[in-house]
């Protein structure tokens, strides 16, 4: 696994190098568990941005619209961790990518001027497809551990 | 940082989107507020200003103030300079054009530096063998009534022995109206209006005509030079032998060798 790491940094290293205890092996270890570290939250990361866009989408199926705040509140109650700085980029993100559309609104008597997002043709074809996939991909795990 | 910081440095950071998607973007921030409240902080909520910048932009760079200025302060110094470089060359172009024009429109016989005065102008008296001789230099040619060689040089300008032979001058020079006999060697000549015959020889040097309302009759014998058309010639051309129109009682007589024969524009 620590070869494969530097491997993938572009550095080659035999295992003889990093047994023994000298100054350079424990650096050489100290960087490995750094960059292991950094592959993972990657790896987290991309995992996340998936999950949190195909949440979004099921949410919004089932609510028709919603803006950020109320948004933000039904995933937390829901179980879903996510901040601010994550929904709105990735609100952002997905008008971009044609899933989503948004519209301004101000409520006729009292309040500010809301952002409200609803799912468009094509998020609505592609919640389905998402859907199976997870699903599948879920399995397929399940299957691999029995 | 007070909220109002944070979307300043935000906006700033997001400098690279385009106006409208920047300030939905930011727009959308200030109603998070509003439905959380003036008093939570937006870094706690929102978290760093650049990874949040970051997260917006995706693959598009992020705004950096010190690139911004340092590119704003880059095009402005290179308008600048590209403005100021424009307004030397045109200077430069006005100056050489107006340099290389002549003192004065040679073809005005009417012009207030041909008129007649003692002090400036040196005369004598005109015989047949009197020559005229050009050597390198810039000579306009006028012919009058008088019967007398006339002439206005840059330099002082002696007469010698029947001749008069400038060298290395700029003149104007009067004419009788008798047969002129004219020599020029590297010389730029303009002749303005001929009244009389004239035999001119050039060698590698311009010769002008300002015929005016002159109608001429041109021998030209060119060799190795350029002749324009003349408006009085007929059928001009290199060693022609042109007689332009039985009207024309002015003969001039031109040998050219490595020279050019045009009309006079000012």
């Amino acid at each position: 696994m620590q070869v494969l790491v530097l491997r993938e940094c572009g550095l080659l290293f035999h295992d003889s190098w990093i047994n023994n205890n000298t100054l350079h092996s424990k650096a050489l270890l100290f960087i490995m568990r750094i960059m292991n570290e950094n592959t993972y939250q990657k790896w987290l990361s991309q995992l996340r941005k998936g999950y949190l866009e195909l949440c979004v989408l099921v949410m919004l199926n089932k609510k028709q619209r919603s803006y950020g705040f109320e948004m933000l509140q039904l995933l937390n109650q829901a179980g879903v961790e996510i901040n601010e700085g994550t929904l709105y980029p990735l609100l952002n993100r997905m008008e971009k990518n044609n899933w989503l559309s948004s519209v301004w609104e101000t409520p006729t008597l009292s309040g500010h001027p809301r952002r409200f997002y609803e799912l468009n043709n094509e998020g609505k074809e592609l919640l389905p497809k998402m859907q199976s996939a997870f699903e599948q991909s879920s399995q397929f795990l399940t299957q691999l551990k029995e | 940082m007070s909220n109002q910081q944070y979307l300043k440095a935000l906006k700033r950071a997001l400098g690279n989107l385009k106006k409208h998607n920047r300030d939905e973007i930011i727009k959308e921030i200030q109603s998070h507020i509003q439905d959380i409240g003036e008093s939570e902080s937006l870094e706690n909520k929102f978290g760093n200003v650049n990874t949040l910048a970051k997260k917006y932009l995706g693959d598009v760079p992020l705004a950096h103030p010190l690139h911004r200025k340092v590119g704003r302060f880059a095009s402005k110094t290179m308008a600048i300079i590209g403005i100021f470089v424009l307004i030397v060359l045109t200077a430069l172009a006005a100056l050489a054009w107006y340099w290389s024009q002549d003192a004065f429109n040679y073809a005005d016989e009417s012009s207030k530096q041909l008129t007649y005065n003692k002090n400036s102008w040196q005369k004598t008296s005109w015989s047949e063998l009197t020559t005229v001789e050009i050597d390198q230099s810039q000579v306009v040619l006028y012919w009058h009534k008088e019967d007398t060689l006339r002439w206005k040089c840059a330099r002082e300008q002696s007469f010698d022995q029947g001749k008069l032979h400038i060298k290395q001058n700029n003149c104007l020079v009067y004419l009788p109206m008798h047969l002129s006999m004219i020599r020029a060697d590297q010389a730029r000549l303009i002749l303005v209006h001929p009244l009389a015959d004239a035999t001119i020889n050039i060698t590698q040097s311009q010769l002008q005509m300002a015929e005016n309302t002159a109608i001429l009759s041109y021998q030209i014998n060119a060799e190795r030079s350029e002749v324009a058309k003349f408006q009085s010639d007929i059928n001009s051309g290199i060693n022609s032998d042109i007689n332009s129109g039985n009207s024309a009682d002015v003969k001039i007589a031109i040998t050219s060798f490595e020279s050019s024969i045009e009309h006079y524009k000012y």
